[in-house]
């Protein structure tokens, strides 16, 4: 509900849409990160998953969503940024990339934008928990910090072990 | 506005096919000392149908030999010519060249347009006279035998077409400008005479460039089909050329048959042929044709017991009664398979759906919500009943398959030089369409195998006291969740020393204290192969690894029994369907798991004094005298357990691909019938785990997959030991 008021928001503000693409921002503990919208299938909140046997840490499993079986992740636990507890509030991103469906637990969403192509600058080469590999570049927002993910591209790399090593 | 005929084509191929399979069946049926005028009838129908629409569809090639193959049928069941054992073959073949053809023009496989050219030799010869003197085969004969894709329109003149409108058209008139408004304008169409009367001919002049078998489409629907008549009066002689390539477009009156209008094939007009009952059959789309019907009504649910549907007896009088039976007023439709999944994935979701409400509601009173309750259980009653319809739109008689196995007997039977009945039974059995599809290919190999391995010569036969005509059965039938299929033949039978020795040569590790089980499970080796000879058939020992290999991935496996001189026996085993699985539900810590009820062979509560450990770890069970291998689910899937020690769980005892363990698990839960859900379309593969369902609270559970788990079993034991 939130994020469809912010997405008419969002219209208005930025006028056309050719003006630039619109993203969904997100929070990880401080840092505060973008994605395409159009990736988005939806948010929904948190119910406990099925265990994996010998996934690593950071899948939780998987969860039953409307017949579809969708692997979760956390992305706090991924790049060991804020608290991995899980409350009512605790949201999941649902992601729908190409064929598959991956849901990602995030702290919060926050907000949905309209970012010109032009305003997004490289990411300068920098140590931080997400690979530079999977960070499309740099935006600043009101004083804030955009990092703008290729959400795509970081889930089905080999590093988050959501694809089978062959088709990775 | 053209229209591309090309989006029918695929209709076009899965038909023709179905007529080319009904045909072969028939012909392997007939008997020819007394062929049954019924069954020449539908022969001739198969080919003239296969004709009718490969003309429409400007596949002039396989026209072409339909056409000179219906010339020959055609005086045949006129009783004009005996039927010849020569004409049997002579049919098959044409069979062979027709579906050699289909497949080329299809894109996979070419064909040899000389080959088709000498077998319309061969056949114009049965028929008795040169293809010149034949006035049906005229008008194609000029035509080469090779495939000519869809030929434009006569290029020049016109053409007048004549027509008989359907019974009861409301407003002629109107309809015939419509039609004509549609129609490109470009075709310069008239009209040249308008019927006074409904049933007075009406007749069109359209332009060189028009579409005849698009105008000719359209017509269908309004004119009686059999009524349309189309004649290139101005057409100059190549345009005349172009429109005898269309095989059925006639301009000279023909004392052959009428080559009558069949533009899709599906509606049938031989005025030659007595109307009869069977001739519905070629109204239902084609669809289910060359399926006799089964007899016995077989049931889709998990039977206790064998429902074998013995045919075989059945004497040739009922064999024929059978289709007419199973083809009163019955209609078809095809259906996209795609379509058919989502509905059944739907369905699947409905059945979760219904659980779930089902256990909601079990905390509420019943007494004070009577009414709730009682839709609950009708909505209960109807989903039941509506997976299991719709479960048996996908499933269909095994006959499919076997069916193609006369063929396979006859012709390698002759290369052989081997005399082999075959026997069907159970061919009314069904399973799912997908299973169909994939086990088609393992089973003539193992129908290859036994003519080719397993019976012997008439003379080696006879010296063995044996009756010269060896004897191969498949049989199919119902066996709790799984349908077994065999293939049994009583020919020499599996060689233990031989395979052995054989086994020895390859450098795989055997002992001559194997059981005659595992002896028999080398031959799934690679590259495994005993016969003397490589032949044409087989011999290369590429193949019964893949038969198995495919069996396997289908959730199936492949039993051989075998005697010395007394014949060998195959039973492959698969599940039912590949959506849905009967499976036991476990506890292990908080998960729940699913073990495929099919694997399972008991559960038991071990004692202290059944364990026995090797080097101090508690890593076998001891049941009725067998060690048993123990596998904890606990560990394998690193949960935090309950249950910490064997004797404080249950064990249930499985098995795969013959080998027995115990898996160690807190405790049973209950037996539920489980829609499988696919872990990797949008995960990968996980170790242990072969699928994931939806339980009735919503939660998924993991699939077991039993055979890696024993796999597993059977790795850790030396490594524990």
């Amino acid at each position: 509900m939130m994020v469809q008021e912010h997405a008419g928001q969002g219209d208005t503000a930025g006028g056309v849409r050719a003006d630039g693409d619109e993203y969904l921002t997100y929070t990880l503990g401080a840092e505060e990160y973008a994605i395409d919208i159009l990736k988005v299938q939806e948010i929904r909140g948190y119910e406990s998953p099925t265990t994996i046997a010998n996934a690593p840490a950071f899948l939780k499993g998987v969860i039953n969503l409307r017949g579809t079986i969708v692997p979760i992740v956390d992305l706090r636990i991924k790049f060991g940024v804020g608290n991995a507890d899980y409350t009512p509030f605790t949201v999941v991103i649902i992601l729908n990339l190409g064929s598959r469906v991956v849901g990602m637990v995030v702290d919060s969403v926050s907000d949905v934008t309209m970012l010109r192509q032009d305003s997004i600058r490289p990411a300068p080469e920098f140590s931080a928990s997400v690979d530079t590999r999977y960070i499309k570049g740099l935006c600043t927002l009101d004083e804030r910090m955009l990092i703008v993910v290729d959400i795509e591209r970081l889930m089905l790399s080999s590093e988050m072990a959501l694809v089978d090593e062959s088709l990775a | 506005m053209s229209v591309d005929l090309s989006q029918f084509y695929q209709i076009f191929f899965e038909e023709a096919q179905e007529h080319l399979d009904s045909m072969e069946a028939l012909l392997l049926d007939i008997d020819v000392e007394q062929p049954d005028p019924e069954q020449l009838n539908a022969i001739f129908r198969a080919a003239h149908s296969i004709k009718g629409s490969a003309g429409t569809f400007g596949f002039t090639d396989l026209a072409e030999v339909t056409h000179v193959l219906e010339n020959l049928l055609d005086r045949v069941r006129k009783g004009e010519l005996a039927l010849r054992p020569d004409m049997i073959d002579a049919f098959l073949d044409a069979g062979d060249v027709l579906k050699d053809l289909l497949g080329a023009h299809r894109g996979n496989g070419s064909a040899d347009p000389a080959q088709a050219k000498a077998l319309c030799q061969r056949l114009a010869t049965l028929t008795g006279d040169t293809p010149a003197s034949s006035p049906g085969a005229m008008p194609t004969t000029h035509v080469s035998g090779e495939p000519v894709p869809a030929l434009p329109p006569a290029a020049t003149g016109w053409t007048d077409v004549s027509f008989v409108l359907e019974q009861g058209t409301q407003e002629p008139e109107a309809a015939i400008d419509n039609l004509i408004a549609e129609l490109d304008p470009g075709w310069q169409i008239s009209v040249v005479d308008r019927a006074a009367s409904p049933d007075a001919r009406w007749c069109l002049r359209v332009g060189a460039d028009a579409d005849l078998g698009l105008l000719r489409g359209m017509l269908e629907f309004l004119a009686r089909s059999d009524s349309i008549r189309v004649d290139p009066a101005g057409a100059s002689s190549s345009s005349s050329t172009d429109d005898d390539s269309f095989g059925f477009f006639d301009t000279t009156p023909d004392p052959a048959p009428p080559l009558p209008a069949d533009a899709w094939g599906l509606f049938e007009d031989t005025p030659a042929a007595p109307p009869s009952p069977a001739a519905a059959t070629d109204d239902s789309f084609g669809l289910f044709v060359d399926l006799p019907a089964p007899e016995v009504p077989v049931t889709v649910a998990p039977a206790p017991t064998p429902v074998p549907v013995e045919r075989r007896d059945a004497t040739r009088a009922d064999r024929r009664a059978t289709p007419r039976t199973g083809a009163s007023g019955e209609t078809s439709i095809r259906v996209d398979v795609d379509k058919v999944d989502q509905l059944i994935n739907l369905i699947g979701e409905l059945v979760i759906t219904q659980a779930m409400l089902a256990q909601s509601a079990s905390d509420i009173d019943p007494v004070k919500y009577a009414s709730l309750y009682n839709g609950l259980a009708q909505l209960e009653r109807n989903t039941r009943d509506m997976q299991e319809s719709v479960m048996s739109i996908r499933m269909m008689p095994i006959s499919m398959v076997f069916s193609r196995f006369p063929r396979v007997v006859r012709d390698l039977a002759q290369k052989l030089g081997k005399q082999i009945e075959l026997k069907t039974i159970g061919e009314g059995t069904e399973l799912d369409k997908g299973l169909i599809e994939r086990i088609s290919d393992p089973l003539t190999h193992l129908v290859r195998n036994s003519i080719d391995h397993g019976v012997e010569m008439p003379d080696d036969r006879v010296a063995k006291g044996k009756s010269a005509v060896g004897c191969i059965t498949l049989k199919a039938y119902h066996q709790g969740g799984n349908i077994v299929i065999e293939v049994s033949d009583d020919g020499a039978g599996l060689d233990r020393g031989r395979i052995l020795a054989k086994a020895r040569e390859k450098g795989i590790a055997v002992n001559d204290q194997m059981s005659d089980g595992e002896v028999w499970q080398l031959i799934f080796e690679p590259g495994f192969s005993t016969a003397e000879q490589v032949t044409e058939v087989s011999g290369r020992g590429v193949g019964m690894d893949v038969v198995k290999r495919n069996i396997g991935a289908m959730g199936g496996r492949v039993e051989i029994e075998s005697m010395k001189g007394l014949g060998t026996r195959m039973t492959v085993r698969l599940p039912l369907t590949l959506a849905i699985l009967d499976g036991m539900s476990v506890a292990a810590g908080k998960e729940t798991y699913i073990i495929p009820l099919g694997y399972v062979v008991e559960s038991l509560q071990v004692e202290r004094a059944m364990i026995r450990s090797i080097a101090g770890v508690e890593r076998l069970i001891q049941v009725r005298g067998e060690f048993l291998p123990v596998v904890a689910l606990y560990e394998v899937f690193g949960i935090a357990n309950t249950a910490l020690r064997l004797d404080q769980g249950i064990m249930v005892v499985v098995e795969a691909d013959g080998v027995k363990a115990a898996l160690f698990i807190d405790a049973l839960l209950g037996q539920h019938q489980v829609v499988i859900k696919s872990l990797e379309s949008n995960y990968r593969k996980v170790a242990g785990i072969s699928g994931a369902t939806i339980m009735g609270d919503g939660h998924v559970a993991l699939i077991l997959d039993v055979a890696a788990l024993v796999q597993m079993a059977r790795n850790a034991l030396p490594a524990a030991a």
